[in-house]
């Protein structure tokens, strides 16, 4: 059931058009916004959570979200570095008096489910990039949001954090609306329900990743390749990937018509990307 | 909750904030050190014109820091408050503050050097200091760094003070008189506090809300 409608948005910066008549559907769950960079991401967040003014309409149909006729959105920019002389735990009561908050508990609720309980008395500024990121995601979910919007969660951290992190969106996703924007496949594989893939400000595909996934079968293979044949797929193929072995190279193609000795793999959303978006634009 | 509201605003500008305490506290020591001194109601008059007015506007610049500097501040809007709040209305609450401490120290300083409180010299402090406040908060919001706005009020000292006050043109408000007093000219300088005061929070104001 669709719970936020984007209709016909369209965002200009002078002559410049970042985003092109976007129509989506946000359903419940995490939603995906995939693309390159500069793609339109951030613009459309921006526009989301009402930071930017955008031709056209954003419906938010979700019920019991609205709070004195304002929407609750909890919304985490890719770059945050804020309230640093603060502690963990003052810079979320700063926020929970900006946000109008009086339960004192919800903080409490708040740093341990976001796993900053043994941080709550450290000062912002001594945090790592994980357990910043980490506060960000606290400070969107003061006030009980309906609608999380997340841009870009996952970029700089070590693997072990970002794990820690698509894991802590993955259970968000149960509760809410969560809308996550990157150019990180990887950051939606396994959480992400639905996705949308933005190309130069344009809506190139959507739906749901089991249909997306399902619409490439039979156009993801692997195959064993000499070193110089590699430009031949390049041009004729999305290689996704490329590895050594012994003196040869496997490669991971995505086309609709994959070469006969080639052989049939299930498709990933890292191959969906990648056969709507292109290897070489990134 | 508001109480510690403030208390996390003050510890968020961090050392910052003691700032312009010191230098009212600066004002009062060197009234009392001048006390006995033969010019002594210039030195008090011209400590407090150019030491008070300076840093009405020093808590305003740090005060936005989060929301127009620091990175991510825009996620402010998303809390429901609105650019006034954390513009104006903010900045406003910092210079009543501001005031409030710098008419009694200018009072004591008035007390000490001439065992008289004039009014005059705490209405011309009042206009300033609202000058200077809307005059960082509208260079706050167009540089966007706290660092450069406070180089742009030092700047605009430093050229009224060298050039007594003409290196400004209209812009100046700054008396430089010799001692206390109400005048036609002190009347002048207030109203052109006022009105420029007005236009830089207009300009601010519209400016803050660029996106």
């Amino acid at each position: 059931m669709v719970e936020i409608q984007i209709k016909n948005v369209t965002k200009k910066y002078g002559k410049k058009t970042a985003l092109n008549n976007i129509n989506i559907g946000i359903p419940t769950g995490i939603f995906g916004l995939l693309g390159s960079n500069g793609a339109g991401k951030t613009t459309l967040m921006k526009c989301l959570v009402g930071l930017l003014k955008y031709e056209g309409q954003i419906e938010i149909l979700k019920a019991g979200i609205k709070q004195n006729g304002t929407i609750k959105i909890g919304y985490l920019p890719q770059r945050f570095m804020l309230f640093k002389q603060l502690t963990v735990k003052e810079a979320l009561e700063y926020v929970a008096v900006l946000k109008k908050v009086n339960n004192k508990d919800e903080i409490d609720r708040i740093i341990d489910k976001v796993n900053l309980a043994q941080e709550r008395n450290k000062k912002v500024k001594d945090l790592s990039g994980g357990m910043l990121r980490r506060l960000g995601i606290a400070q969107a979910l003061i006030g009980n949001p309906g609608i999380l919007v997340i841009d870009e969660p996952t970029v700089g951290l070590d693997p072990k954090e970002r794990v820690r992190i698509r894991n802590l969106l993955s259970g968000l996703g149960d509760e809410m609306i969560v809308i996550i924007s990157t150019h990180i496949v990887e950051d939606l594989d396994a959480i992400a329900k639905h996705v949308a893939i933005l190309k130069e400000g344009n809506i190139i595909e959507q739906g749901s990743v089991r249909d997306l996934l399902s619409k490439l079968h039979g156009k993801v293979g692997t195959l064993t390749i000499k070193r110089e044949e590699l430009q031949k797929y390049e041009s004729g193929y999305s290689v996704s990937s490329v590895s050594n072995v012994d003196d040869s190279l496997l490669i991971r193609i995505i086309g609709d018509k994959l070469p006969e000795n080639s052989k049939l793999e299930a498709p990933k959303l890292e191959d969906v990307y990648f056969y709507y978006n292109g290897v070489g634009n990134d | 909750m508001i109480s510690n509201y403030r208390k996390l605003e003050i510890k968020l500008m961090g050392s910052v904030f003691i700032v312009p305490i010191i230098m009212l506290c600066i004002v009062v020591i060197v009234g009392f050190l001048s006390v006995n001194s033969d010019n002594a109601e210039y030195i008090a008059y011209s400590t407090m014109e150019n030491i008070i007015p300076l840093f009405a506007g020093w808590w305003g610049i740090f005060g936005m820091y989060e929301f127009l500097e620091a990175e991510g501040g825009e996620i402010m809007l998303t809390y429901g408050l609105n650019t006034f709040s954390l513009g104006i209305k903010k900045n406003l609450y910092y210079l009543a503050v501001y005031i409030v401490l710098a008419v009694i120290s200018s009072a004591v300083v008035m007390q000490m050097v001439m065992r008289h409180v004039f009014l005059d010299m705490i209405v011309q402090i009042i206009f300033q200091s609202l000058y200077f406040s809307a005059f960082a908060f509208a260079a706050m919001v167009l540089v966007r760094n706290s660092g450069w706005s406070v180089f742009i009020l030092v700047s605009y000292f430093i050229v009224a003070f060298f050039t007594n006050g003409q290196g400004l043109w209209i812009f100046n408000i700054y008396l430089f008189k010799q001692g206390f007093g109400f005048d036609e000219y002190l009347l002048l300088i207030c109203s052109k506090c006022f009105v420029f005061a007005v236009l830089f929070y207009i300009l601010g104001n519209k400016l803050i809300k660029r996106c």
